[in-house]
């Protein structure tokens, strides 16, 4: 193994390039800096690290000549389309970073901000490397990577028993559903004699060897990636590991690591069950593994379950992580078309999602910064004072119900549309009908930011950059409720 | 031809003003208000200048061409190598006879609801930025010609409604506003679906190519639909039906139809008076067009295969509303059964068919309009002075409050349909045009009782608030001071001039009712 064949390879890391240094980084400037100039330090590298690794994979972005010819091809599948995810994460993770320097959950556990920061970027490594996977090894570690990191980020604040609780629960799900998932994996082996991803593909399409074990493959399989998406029924750790985890770590868990499981759930289904695309779109699919069916019962489970277990929540973040349970509904009801127009209304649905699911996150940080809870009471009269934070969280939540002129709504828009293209007329019913239940509890909480009085009078202001970082997510999901011409056009172009 | 934008300036006039109210500091409430009045005038004054240049003779409904006032730019067109996710949405404004005379109606509403809140004290500047936001929501889904746009200027609406109810609202405030979103929000996602299905069904040609369309008027012609979209006219299944009926379910919502009409009590008993008059003025009217507009423009096949059971829930709510309205013990709920009595009429005139039918249901819709704004200012008038108004706790008003007294009379008349006055010419054209088609003339037959039943219950509400002894706990009470005249009189007014001279209005709409009539007439029966 030459030098020349890591370095051609280095093309195909770019990101993850970036992020190991950071992390090296991280850890060393904890171990050597004093205490004072660590803990001003390492939340700074971590920023910049983060936005270069953006930037730099950016210059590569649409790079795919050159590629073919390395080894690593095998293990690691690098096109526009995983490109576009890992900026999802990055992008994501860069505001996580932010909202960690502005939370008071994590400034009080200053002492251990140099684990944090670099757990941060170790999920954040998994995280990239999972969207790339294209071997059934490199996706087992990269999911242990994150979770891992995961387990021990949710239970950062050590001192508060949810944290710890929620840290456990989140273990012992974790180390089921990955270790059920493994066991599907070393099963598939026996059968293929390949752990590429790409692979399985000529067993699976035998119909010759059609038999009940590839079923129970596909599900063991499908145990892991619906475990880190949190779709139904595999949700169960959800709710408390929200609530327990510092908001920050909550935000993290419901956003880049969806997206992170939702790439490999779409390599799987791509790789190892499609056989063509029709010249309208359409995925030719191998019928008798029936995921059309499979999709529709996950996506209709997700969407009521998710909508209803939010209706009666006391806890907001509670109420959000019940709420992204449905959103995973709404994006799999997508992924039930089995089109090209179902996968770019998942890759629209989930940059939007972003926006507004992280600014209701950072909303919702800066309330329990100054009320010390995060139960729907500590929110009364919050619109009266904290105005531009009122205003701000009614857009994200409006958005979330999917009301224009929201970006949640184009999103909306086109995943119905995408149904209907395949004449799902009936999913497209229930989709919608579940858009009206989240209303209610959507709006619940501007209910009490608005139209409750709160018993006090004391005052909260916030700072020039929070009320900085509310307008930077705000704005956007309002523009791109109303123009979103750019940002559809960039994303089809990840899509070839 | 490239002319004065006038839609654009009467849609988006309320967002300056909105603009300009929020960055106004908190003490300049007075400024705040004479803000929100400006806007309003602003608006009756273009509906003014537009109604003095309007063509009487251009059809509009199906023809693109004989729209009036048009502005039509691309506003998204994502093309692109592949047809998948490509989309066209044009920001397309227009008016014919059928959007005219709720361009006016809207734009007098909001006006006389606009000078209605100027005694509204608490957070004034949240009050007049939603109030203004609203008023572009209405005023944009009547100018509106493409779905897409339509849509979003329809749900614009929601939001500033339930923060008005919500916030500035009676004493049961949040449940009446959470119930108002609820029930038109589970209304506009069937609205959504049918809106999404018919764009994937219907194409028109752009830029030499054929292109999928949300552009309302040439929904409406039928040679524009595809050969195998979801909604193609050839579709064999019942899908066209379907979608005709998810439509009528949401328009129906806003009318508000029995039995989706239970929103509507509770919005009107704790919505503050200038909303309640928005309500009643303005956004019920949004469902008799939509419907119009919409369902019968777009499916004029199924409009013709249905019209009975549109005629029977007229019925329906006719009798219904009149019936609850005369059980009712507060004045203010008493008034919103009697418009869901109203807006039945508006159902059965539409159900006729024909252009008698049709045009007295627009004018229903415009009278009921102006009439119940004036029944919620009355109520205005006495819950301002009393803070109560149960309909057994007043009694011989007239001889305190005869100014007051007088203008409830002509209200109360014209509600009743009394000769003379507005109401009589739309209810009569409504059961002319209804009773001309045969295979409802038995609904019709039955709905005339709710004449009776309306002139029952309006008369008994007059003895027992107005006339009879005077309850001496209300001596302190004044007449009318010069802002509630400013209000009344003009509906006053209005109510007049329509009941001697409808065809002020008539004559706008005829070419257009008649198009659509035709367009219903010569559309293959299934």
């Amino acid at each position: 193994m030459s030098l020349q064949y890591f370095f051609d390879n280095i093309a195909m890391l770019r990101s993850e390039l970036v992020i190991a240094v950071v992390f090296t980084a991280v850890v060393f400037v904890d171990l050597l800096a004093s205490k004072k100039t660590a803990l001003k330090l390492v939340p700074v590298i971590s920023l910049v690290g983060i936005i270069a690794a953006a930037i730099y994979l950016l210059t590569g972005f649409y790079q795919t000549a050159g590629l073919d010819s390395v080894g690593l091809k095998d293990y690691l599948t690098v096109e526009p389309l995983t490109n576009y995810f890992k900026l999802l994460i990055l992008f994501g993770s860069t505001f996580i970073v932010v909202f960690s320097m502005y939370s008071d959950e994590i400034q009080a556990i200053s002492e251990r901000h140099g684990e944090y920061y670099s757990l941060l970027l170790a999920t954040l490594f998994g995280m990239l490397l999972m969207v790339s996977a294209n071997d059934y090894i490199v996706l087992y570690i990269s999911i242990e990577l994150v979770s891992l990191t995961s387990y021990v980020l949710a239970g950062s604040m050590k001192t508060d028993p949810k944290s710890s609780e929620a840290s456990l629960k989140y273990l012992l799900y974790g180390a089921s559903a990955s270790g059920i998932m493994l066991f599907g994996i070393s099963i598939l082996y026996g059968l293929v004699g390949s752990t590429s991803i790409s692979d399985s593909y000529t067993y699976f399409s035998d119909i010759t060897k059609f038999s009940i074990t590839n079923f129970v493959v596909m599900f063991f399989i499908l145990v892991g990636i619906g475990y880190k998406i949190s779709s139904v029924p595999f949700h169960f750790w959800t709710p408390d590991v929200y609530e327990g985890s510092p908001t920050v770590i909550t935000a993290m868990l419901s956003v880049t690591s969806k997206a992170a499981g939702f790439m490999v759930l779409i390599r799987f289904i791509v790789e190892v069950f499609r056989v063509d695309v029709t010249s309208n779109g359409f995925w030719t699919m191998l019928e008798q593994y029936r995921w059309e069916q499979i999709f529709t019962v996950l996506a209709i489970a997700s969407m009521s379950i998710g909508n209803f277990a939010a209706l009666r929540q006391k806890s907001v973040k509670r109420m959000l992580a019940y709420s992204s349970i449905a959103h995973i509904g709404y994006m799999l009801s997508a992924m039930a078309v089995l089109s090209d127009s179902g996968l770019l209304s998942i890759l629209y649905y989930f940059f939007f999602y972003y926006l507004m699911n992280l600014g209701a996150f950072v909303a919702v940080v800066y309330v329990v910064n100054k009320t010390g809870s995060d139960s729907i009471e500590s929110f009364n009269g919050i619109g009266y004072k904290m105005p531009l934070l009122g205003v701000a969280l009614t857009i994200f939540l409006v958005s979330l119900t999917g009301l224009p002129p929201t970006a949640g709504f184009i999103g909306k828009f086109y995943i119905v549309m995408a149904m209907l293209e395949a004449k799902m007329i009936p999913l497209t019913i229930v989709f919608l009908l579940n858009s009206v239940v989240a209303l209610y509890y959507y709006i619940r909480v501007v209910r009490h930011m608005f139209l409750m009085r709160s018993d006090d009078s004391k005052k909260y202001t916030l700072t020039v950059p929070e009320n900085g970082i509310l307008l930077l997510f705000s704005v956007p999901v309002v523009i791109f409720g109303i123009y979103f011409t750019p940002i559809v056009e960039f994303i089809k172009s990840t899509l070839k | 031809m490239q002319q004065f934008p006038f839609l654009t300036l009467i849609t988006f006039l309320p967002i300056l003003g909105m603009i300009a109210v929020l960055a106004l500091p908190n003490t300049s409430e007075k400024l705040m208000k004479y803000i929100t009045i400006g806007v309003s005038a602003g608006q009756v004054v273009l509906a003014g200048i537009m109604w003095s240049l309007f063509n009487f003779s251009l059809p509009g409904i199906s023809n693109e061409s004989s729209l009036q006032f048009v502005e039509k730019f691309t506003w998204i067109n994502i093309q692109g190598g592949s047809w998948i996710g490509t989309i066209k949405i044009d920001y397309f404004l227009g008016l014919d006879g059928l959007s005219m005379p709720m361009v006016i109606l809207s734009a007098i509403v909001t006006l006389i609801a606009g000078i209605s809140s100027w005694n509204i004290d608490k957070s004034v500047k949240g009050y007049f930025a939603l109030f203004l936001l609203l008023n572009t929501g209405m005023m944009g889904v009547f100018v509106a010609l493409d779905f897409f746009l339509f849509y979003i200027f329809w749900e614009l609406m929601l939001l500033p409604m339930y923060f008005l109810i919500g916030i500035w609202g009676g004493k049961n405030r949040e449940y009446a506003a959470i119930k108002f979103f609820l029930y038109t929000l589970f209304g506009s996602v069937f609205i959504l679906l049918s809106m999404i299905a018919l764009y994937l069904s219907t194409q028109e040609m752009y830029n030499g190519t054929k292109v999928f369309t949300f552009n309302l008027i040439a929904m409406a012609n039928s040679a524009n639909f595809t050969q195998d979209g979801i909604l193609s006219m050839t579709n064999p299944s019942n899908l066209r039906l379907f979608a005709f009926i998810l439509l009528f379910i949401g328009f129906a919502i806003k009318i508000p139809m029995f039995p989706f009409h239970t929103w509507l009590p509770d919005a009107h008993v704790e919505a503050p008076t200038p909303i309640s008059v928005i309500l009643a003025g303005v956004l019920l009217k949004l469902g008799g067009y939509g419907i119009l507009r919409i369902n019968y423009a777009i499916f004029p096949d199924i409009t013709k295969t249905v019209f009975w059971w549109i005629a029977l829930f007229g019925m329906i709510n006719i009798i219904y509303g009149a019936y609850a309205a005369m059980a009712q013990k507060d004045f203010k709920k008493l008034i919103a059964y009697s418009s869901i009595s109203h807006m039945g009429y508006v159902l059965l005139g539409m159900a006729a068919l024909n252009t008698i039918g049709i045009s007295g249901a627009i004018l229903q819709m415009f009278n009921h309009g102006t009439i119940t704004a004036m029944l919620f200012l009355i109520v205005g008038v006495i819950y301002d002075r009393a803070h109560t108004r149960g309909l057994d706790e007043f009694g011989g008003l007239a001889t305190k409050m005869p100014i007051y007294t007088g203008f409830v009379t002509v209200a109360f008349f014209a509600a009743i349909g009394l000769p003379g006055l507005s109401g009589f010419i739309s209810e009569s054209f409504v059961f002319l045009g209804a009773f001309s088609q045969d295979s409802i003339r038995i609904i019709t037959v039955i709905s005339t009782l709710g004449i009776l039943l309306g002139a029952g219950y309006m008369l008994w509400t007059m003895q027992r608030i107005y006339l009879g002894p005077f309850n001496e706990r209300w001596s302190e009470f004044k007449d009318l001071d010069a802002r509630e005249l400013l209000m009344l009189i003009p509906l006053t007014a209005i109510i007049f001039i329509l009941g001697v001279n409808p065809s002020l209005l008539l004559n706008m709409m005829n070419t257009s009712v008649n198009a659509m009539v035709d367009l219903i007439n010569h559309s293959p029966m299934k």
